[in-house]
């Protein structure tokens, strides 16, 4: 006999392992901090590129400003600015990051935790069968004897 | 109106059915359209601008995920201009760098949004999509939308510059870079687009989530006002030539493509409306109910009843 109960419940289980669930139980394994953490260095990397670049760019745009008259003071003076503007990109980035990571690891943890509310489910109806099915092949063995 | 809820609920049933193939599809054209378009535009390496090879790229596409596709249109623009010149095509790969860096490393959720803005303006409908995007994704498309508009206009410059770029005797190949770059950072239309789009999008999304009657037309009505007004205000102002006529006929596609959305994805009777009250422990509760508009189709079911004096014949026989 077709539990249907128990087949909507394994299929709705399936479906969150097939697609969505991949990344959830991914990111749920790991502690918040440690995902943060691991997030922000990685962004961290990109957004370093990404601040090269855009200071080769606007070296390329501006090197008659940036060429004339320079000194080792005004080369010193430049590194300061890039230096402070990179720390405040990162300060920025790193606020950005943290709290768009912060609500998906969230958001993944309570999905997860669904998910494993109805493994538990699934388990409860597979006991419950069991137990129902070797309490009525008690019954037949015991009505056999009185027989 | 029967007729046509009848019609919308089998259109339902038809993508429940075959929802993969679907999707399959209009990823598959989206990539082969994507991928057309940039060699259509800047096309300068023949081998891989071939239509045959562009579409073999597309199929494979279909079977990855979306930002695939994105990320494949980002190598072929590459590619394309490494014929083209290498200094050129340094300074595109720093500007998708750039643009990966600080956006989508962290938030690919609509990369798509980056392949479909370029092709929109293609197709001289770009209009369309920033009505349509504030009715169907979160504010935060805003910057794909931007980077969407920065790609376009970024293929539009390496079309002016791609014949003159570095053949000027005069210009020093640092001067050449300096213009195409200034060129590209330098374009009061692009700007223009980036916040008439931005501020569509954010006005459109705010409205429709409101809890008055008929937001999501109130939304459709304003969005439509503030894109023709904006850009034609805007063109005015900053002194930019605006295609009036492909804005009208923008506006009039995003009217349509919105009302058909509205009446797929938000089709409620207003007129039925519920308001209830109630409390527990610790709230009070003041609920609005709007009910949905549908229609619930007809189950027909033929069965065949055969003779009863064939079945005798048969029996004696």
């Amino acid at each position: 006999m077709l539990n249907e109960d128990r087949i909507r419940l394994m299929t709705d289980m399936a479906v969150f392992e097939s697609e969505e669930g991949k990344e959830k139980l991914k990111i749920a394994g790991y502690f918040k901090m440690d995902y943060i953490g691991f997030k922000m260095l990685s962004n961290f990397i990109w957004v370093v590129i990404g601040y090269c670049l855009l200071l080769m760019l606007y070296g390329i745009v501006n090197f008659n400003e940036l060429l004339d008259g320079l000194t080792v003071d005004k080369l010193i003076h430049l590194g300061k600015v890039a230096a402070i503007l990179l720390l405040i990109l990162v300060v920025v980035y790193g606020i950005i990051i943290a709290v768009v990571f912060s609500i998906k690891h969230k958001r993944a943890v309570n999905d997860v935790r669904e998910y494993y509310a109805k493994l538990r489910r699934l388990d409860r109806m597979y006991r419950q069968e069991n137990k129902d099915m070797s309490l009525s092949r008690t019954l037949v063995d015991w009505e056999d004897t009185e027989r | 109106m029967r007729t046509l809820l009848e019609v919308r609920e089998r259109l339902r049933q038809l993508y429940g059915n075959y929802s993969l193939f679907i999707n399959k599809a209009i990823q598959l054209i989206l990539a082969f359209a994507a991928f057309y378009g940039i060699s259509n535009t800047i096309g300068y390496f023949s081998i891989i601008s071939n239509p045959v090879i562009l579409a073999g790229m597309s199929l494979i596409c279909m079977l990855l995920p979306v930002n695939i596709t994105v990320f494949v249109a980002g190598i072929l623009m590459i590619a394309n201009l490494y014929k083209l010149s290498l200094v050129i095509m340094g300074v595109t790969a720093a500007f998708l760098v750039i643009m990966y860096a600080f956006y989508l490393s962290v938030s690919p959720r609509y990369a798509v949004v980056l392949l479909l803005v370029p092709i929109l303006f293609g197709l001289k409908i770009p209009y369309a999509l920033p009505l349509v995007l504030g009715l169907s994704c979160t504010p935060l498309v805003v910057f794909a939308s931007a980077c969407g508009v920065f790609v376009y206009y970024l293929i539009g410059a390496i079309v002016t510059y791609a014949g003159t770029f570095g053949k000027n005797p005069d210009e020093s190949m640092l001067e050449s870079v300096k213009n195409f770059v200034l060129a590209v950072i330098k374009n009061k239309e692009m700007y223009i687009t980036i916040i008439i789009f931005s501020v569509v999008i954010i006005l459109v999304y705010a409205i429709r989530r409101l809890s008055v009657d008929y937001a999501w037309l109130i939304a459709i009505g304003v969005g439509l006002v503030i894109n023709f007004a904006g850009f034609a205000i805007g063109g005015a102002v900053m002194n930019v030539d605006i295609n009036y006529g492909m804005l009208i006929l923008g506006s009039a596609l995003s009217l349509i493509i919105a009302v058909i959305l509205n009446f797929f994805v938000f089709m409620v009777d207003y007129s039925r409306t519920k308001r209830v009250q109630y409390e527990d422990d610790e709230y009070y509760y003041y609920v609005k109910a709007v009910p949905k508009v549908s229609v619930s189709m007809e189950d027909k079911q033929v069965k065949k009843f055969r003779h009863w004096k064939e079945d005798q014949r048969g029996e004696e026989e």
